[in-house]
């Protein structure tokens, strides 16, 4: 059973393993920092002196590291709890971010970005300007043809088919653009993009995406529980006297800000959003207020030991969206699997 | 006789396209019960989707507490009137207490959770329909009379004087049924308001003194349950034969 008592432990667990997880992301990789030398730099960073390190060890720990280990975990947190609010949403455990085509009209974004050569920063910028835009389109389309026929209720299928049909649309266009583009330069760049990856995340990066995916969790965070009541279905919800539209809109809108600032600085990266809440569901059940705290770490965990394996496992960085495949697929027929053996 | 609490006047449901019944007028007093009657798709959910608030009147009104629903936040109504919803499944896994909190939801700041006096009134509206033992365990895992239970307890969390049940036997086996309708029997003591659809009219005859009647051409008619459901009315209702009636052993109303 879960009690409040095992929720806690549950917590304090994942916190350490997130906080061991974090220093091994730091010490690890092509350039081996040892965990005194770690010290030592955090050490003189705070309280200033020098520490007795290896050359550069502090532009590979500071520059490169520090920067892509946050990335990686605030990626993992956001497309965890934008998962786990979606799921909620469209009462459906096998939902993922990017059912409402913020991944792919961030995907047309970016792949449109580089087909014109802009620098990277524009790249990311078009990406997370394509994900809001997709996602924007699809809810007007689904409230322009939902809302004179059918009101309120019944709009989440809308919005689900409707989904479908913008996000195979914009597939086409980035389709049209990788067969357009230079073989040579941009369909590498472009292939490399949508698979995801984090090497190229600087400070600069992190200033943008972090502070604009905490305005997407606070009313994510704030509504935890209401978003409970949006899972029963939009009559049910309504009768109970839940404002339906505006709640929905404002999960789509929260949601679609988070996943959308992770997609632009790291690309591409699936299954988290989609495994991360079904598993911590399993574990604190479904109630949002104990999902979601657990669903931003864990995903952030979960991710920065994707990353980490990504660029350590081999010579070359293996990108993040492959080893997420490769891990996710094995999880989720198990969690499905052990979710059937409860029944 | 007290003032109504809910009423319709000159009401028609249905869809902008598609109105499915019209001349919909009655009042709801406190602790009455009635049983809305008639053959498939004759528009009953509908009308409850009506009263709530959830779709549109086509045309007339359907007035809470003396002033029209049209344009009541969803909240102000949900704190008069609760649906029981036909029973389903469930997606998630829920505990029983959780899904009876959720009601709260007309009560509660839009970005707080229950406080302790919110979960006091879940299990004390559980305790009421005798589920208090089932508090802790899994919505998704109990029977479809223990859901139904359930469901009632919901509705009497968020202290509405009005509850509307969307079929509340239904697929319940006999001991189910007797003891959702023994839960209709002992609400109404306490005066609350009910409504609730039904296929049966031998169900309506027991625990209803009241009836709204739609026909499938979406016809109303409303009266004491006694007098309004005579064999002819009956048959004529769900398109048989008075002999028909007979061999389904309908109980004939005494008068």
């Amino acid at each position: 059973m879960i009690t409040t008592k095992n929720v806690r432990l549950i917590n304090i667990v994942a916190l350490l393993i997130a906080l061991i997880m974090c220093v091994v992301s730091l010490a690890v990789g092509q350039f081996p920092i040892s965990l005194g030398e770690l010290l030592a730099l955090i050490r003189a960073a705070i309280f200033g002196g020098v520490a007795e390190v290896p050359a550069n060890a502090d532009i590979v720990l500071f520059d490169i590291r520090l920067p892509r280990m946050l990335a990686a975990f605030s990626v993992g947190a956001a497309l965890a709890a934008a998962g786990a609010a979606y799921q909620n949403l469209f009462r459906n455990p096998l939902v993922s971010p990017d059912i409402l085509g913020v991944s792919s009209g961030a995907a047309l974004g970016a792949v449109a970005a580089i087909f014109l050569a802009l620098p990277l920063f524009l790249i990311q910028l078009s990406a997370f300007a394509g994900g809001v835009a997709a996602v924007a389109l699809i809810y007007m389309i689904s409230r322009y043809i939902g809302g004179r026929n059918i009101g309120d209720t019944n709009m989440t299928l809308t919005l689900v088919l409707i989904g479908v049909v913008v996000a195979s649309l914009l597939g086409a266009g980035v389709a049209l653009i990788k067969y357009l583009a230079d073989p040579y330069q941009q369909l590498p760049a472009i292939t490399y993009w949508l698979m995801g990856s984090f090497v190229s995340v600087s400070h600069r990066e992190l200033a943008v995406a972090l502070p604009l995916m905490a305005i997407g969790l606070l009313p994510l965070f704030l509504l935890r529980w209401r978003i409970n009541i949006l899972s029963l279905g939009d009559d049910e919800a309504r009768a109970l006297g839940l404002n339906l539209a505006a709640t929905r809109m404002i999960v789509i809108l929260a949601a679609t800000l988070m996943t959308a600032a992770a997609v632009a600085i790291c690309g591409v990266v699936g299954w988290v959003g989609l495994i991360i809440p079904h598993a911590v569901r399993l574990m604190v059940g479904a109630e949002l207020s104990r999902l979601l705290p657990l669903c931003l770490i864990i995903g952030g965990t979960f991710m920065l030991m994707v990353d980490t394996l990504c660029r350590s496992i081999a010579a070359i960085e293996i990108p993040p969206g492959v080893i997420t495949a490769v891990i996710g697929a094995p999880i989720f027929i198990s969690i499905m699997a052990a979710s059937f053996r409860r029944q | 006789m007290t003032a109504p609490l809910l009423s319709t006047h000159q009401l028609a449901i249905g869809y902008p396209r598609r109105t499915i019944a019209r001349d919909i007028s009655f009042n709801v007093s406190s602790g009455e019960v009635i049983a809305v009657l008639g053959p498939n798709g004759c528009g009953k959910t509908t009308l409850f989707r009506t009263l709530l608030g959830i779709s549109p009147a086509i045309s007339g009104e359907v007035q809470l507490n003396g002033k029209s629903i049209q344009h009541m936040p969803a909240n102000t109504i949900a704190r008069s009137i609760a649906y029981v919803p036909q029973i389903n499944g469930g997606t998630f896994d829920f505990s029983v207490v959780e899904i009876v909190e959720m009601a709260r939801v007309s009560h509660i700041a839009w970005h707080a959770s229950p406080s302790k006096y919110d979960r006091e009134c879940a299990i004390d509206a559980l305790d009421k329909v005798g589920m208090a033992d089932f508090r802790d365990r899994h919505f998704v895992e109990l029977s479809g009379g223990e859901r139904q239970l359930v469901m009632i307890a919901r509705a009497l969390a968020s202290q509405a004087n009005i509850i509307l049940m969307d079929e509340p036997t239904a697929s319940l086996d006999f001991g189910n049924q007797l003891r959702v309708r023994d839960t209709i029997n002992m609400l109404q003591t306490q005066s609350v308001s009910i409504l609730f659809t039904t296929h049966h009219p031998d169900e309506a005859l027991q625990c209803a003194t009241r009836t709204i009647a739609i026909d499938r051409h979406g016809a109303v008619r409303e009266g004491i349950t006694s007098e309004l459901l005579t064999a002819d009315f009956v048959a004529q209702l769900y398109g048989v034969s008075i002999t028909d009636l007979a061999r389904a052993n309908f109980i004939m109303p005494k008068n």
